[in-house]
């Protein structure tokens, strides 16, 4: 997160001591405790609600969400607003005292309801890198987040903790609330807003594909940094719900075709008369790290189709590749990929359904040139050309059907039948 | 008289940091600390509020640690990949 054109004094650098501010830190010092007090004790006790002795105007921003809170799916009584009302007015008075205890009542509200809204419930998602699985967030780690940006009321406004899509579902919650849509439609809506909850806000380096409208999105700083169309698995060959690092991208890459599709796909089309050659691809001896290229006459290919033989099969490099010009890895057990793709026209149709899982990219050009600061393109013909992501980047795989039409709460189609 | 030791010891050193330069050939630069380029500006890369490194003019990330390269990618399985 930018600080400014040079680098400021850390978030948490002691307040100068002059004026009203020494009382104030002595207040703020007497009334936190427990994780609240960490906060405080590192930025040295200085207020993140009180400026220049007034009650912000992010007070109220907090006040609306914890009022609101039905549209995260909690409980406004929860947070005990007339108690939290009341120490504000108290406040206004400017005893420092006072502003003390409304300071450190708005930061543990504001903590518990961040904790709160975070929390994942029993929303299904694969967690390929252990490190992602959400955690309960301590009040110290909510309010540090919060403390960091430049602009506190900005990252208020726009609810920088949460992702843009869980955002703009509560929206959504908020007007059906409103309108009182059936109730299997709230339960849908419900479903979606639990899928959004686990995705980061938008000041984590992420990635979020969405296997329901077949688009991408990547976001750092604060800021989404960059979005595109994929195509995303086919309703019998789903993208899952994962979410793991991406920690490579390799250049001029081989597909390495699935062993089932080399049975039902490939198989038939050689038994059909096509040669391994004609399709780009050549067979090898086995799935060890030096295997031996195989000659046609090698190859049992009614065996392969029928399942009696498993084969090793790959597409060679080249525009014509599946995986295009890169493919990017992040390591799971499901074959899952973001990568180029040659198939342009499919990129063009507004159901993007095609794929046997892996996320095939609109312009994989752009991503890989956020993710590793330098062009994909490579003037090396060399085959699989790894390079490493100078940070690995968290990618999110989920699925969301709510949108926001004229007439209200819609949902896309549920091709994958996840809605219930 | 007294400028020999001085000079032997001057060659020495020499000598020895000669020998350590060449060790440091091989070892990665350290990232300079925070603030020493100018134009730079302070990066909170997993938005934990911690200042973790810092971005250049050009938009690039250059964090405080350099983390040790991932492991290298997985050979290639049966399940291929799906395409």
């Amino acid at each position: 997160m930018a600080l400014g054109t040079t680098f400021a004094p850390p978030a948490f650098a002691a307040p100068a001591a002059q004026g009203a501010a020494i009382p104030l830190a002595g207040a703020i010092r007497e009334e936190a405790g427990g994780d609240v007090k960490r906060f405080y004790a590192a930025r040295g006790y200085k207020p993140l609600w009180i400026r220049a002795g007034k009650v912000g105007p992010e007070t109220a921003i907090l006040l609306g969400y914890l009022s609101t809170a039905a549209r995260d799916d909690l409980k406004s009584s929860a947070y005990d607003l007339e108690k939290l009302e009341a120490l504000i007015a108290r406040a206004r008075g400017g005893d420092p005292q006072a502003l003390a205890r409304a300071e450190v009542a708005l930061s543990t509200a504001f903590a518990r309801y961040v904790r709160d809204v975070r929390s994942p419930g029993k929303t299904p998602m694969e967690y390929a890198d252990k490190s992602l699985r959400p955690k309960k967030a301590d009040a110290d780690a909510v309010l540090r987040a919060a403390a960091f940006p430049k602009d506190f009321g900005t990252y208020m406004k726009n609810m920088g903790w949460m992702s843009e899509h869980y955002v703009r579902l509560r929206a959504l919650m908020g007007r059906a609330l409103a309108e009182g849509v059936p109730s299997d439609a709230m339960a849908r809506l419900r479903l979606n807003l639990d899928r959004t909850r686990i995705l980061p806000g938008p000041y984590v380096h992420h990635i979020v594909v969405d296997a329901s409208s077949g688009q991408l999105w990547y976001y750092g700083s604060g800021k989404r940094a960059g979005t595109m169309k994929v195509v995303v698995g086919a309703p019998e060959t789903q993208t899952p719900m994962l979410a793991g690092k991406l920690q490579w991208a390799i250049l001029n890459p081989y597909w390495n075709v699935p062993d089932y599709l080399a049975q039902k796909s490939i198989a038939p089309k050689v038994l059909a008369g096509r040669s391994l050659a004609s399709l780009r691809m050549e067979a090898l001896s086995d799935w060890g790290p030096n295997p031996r290229k195989l000659d046609a006459s090698e190859i049992d290919w009614p065996a392969v189709a029928s399942g009696d033989q498993a084969l090793r099969l790959r597409e060679l490099p080249g525009g014509a590749n599946s995986m295009g010009r890169v493919k990017f890895l992040f390591p799971n057990d499901e074959g899952i990929y973001l990568h180029d793709t040659p198939e342009r026209a499919l990129l063009k149709k507004p159901d993007r359904h095609f794929s046997n899982g892996c996320i095939r990219l609109e312009n994989a050009a752009a991503l890989g040139l956020w993710l590793l600061h330098r062009s994909i393109n490579t003037k090396s013909k060399t085959p699989e050309q790894a390079v490493a992501l100078p940070v690995e980047v968290p990618v999110y795989l989920t699925y969301i059907t709510a949108v926001a039409t004229d007439r209200g709460l819609a949902f896309r189609d549920d091709v994958y039948g996840r809605d219930g | 008289m007294r400028f020999q030791p001085i000079m032997l010891s001057a060659l020495g050193a020499l000598a020895l940091s000669a020998c350590t330069q060449q060790e440091e050939i091989a070892a990665a630069p350290p990232p300079p600390p925070p603030g020493a380029v100018p134009g730079s500006i302070a990066a909170d890369r997993d938005g934990d509020g911690i200042i973790d490194g810092y971005y250049t003019s050009d938009g690039v990330y250059h964090p405080n640690y350099v983390p040790p390269p991932p492991p290298p990618p997985p050979a290639p399985t049966r399940l291929g990949e799906r395409g």
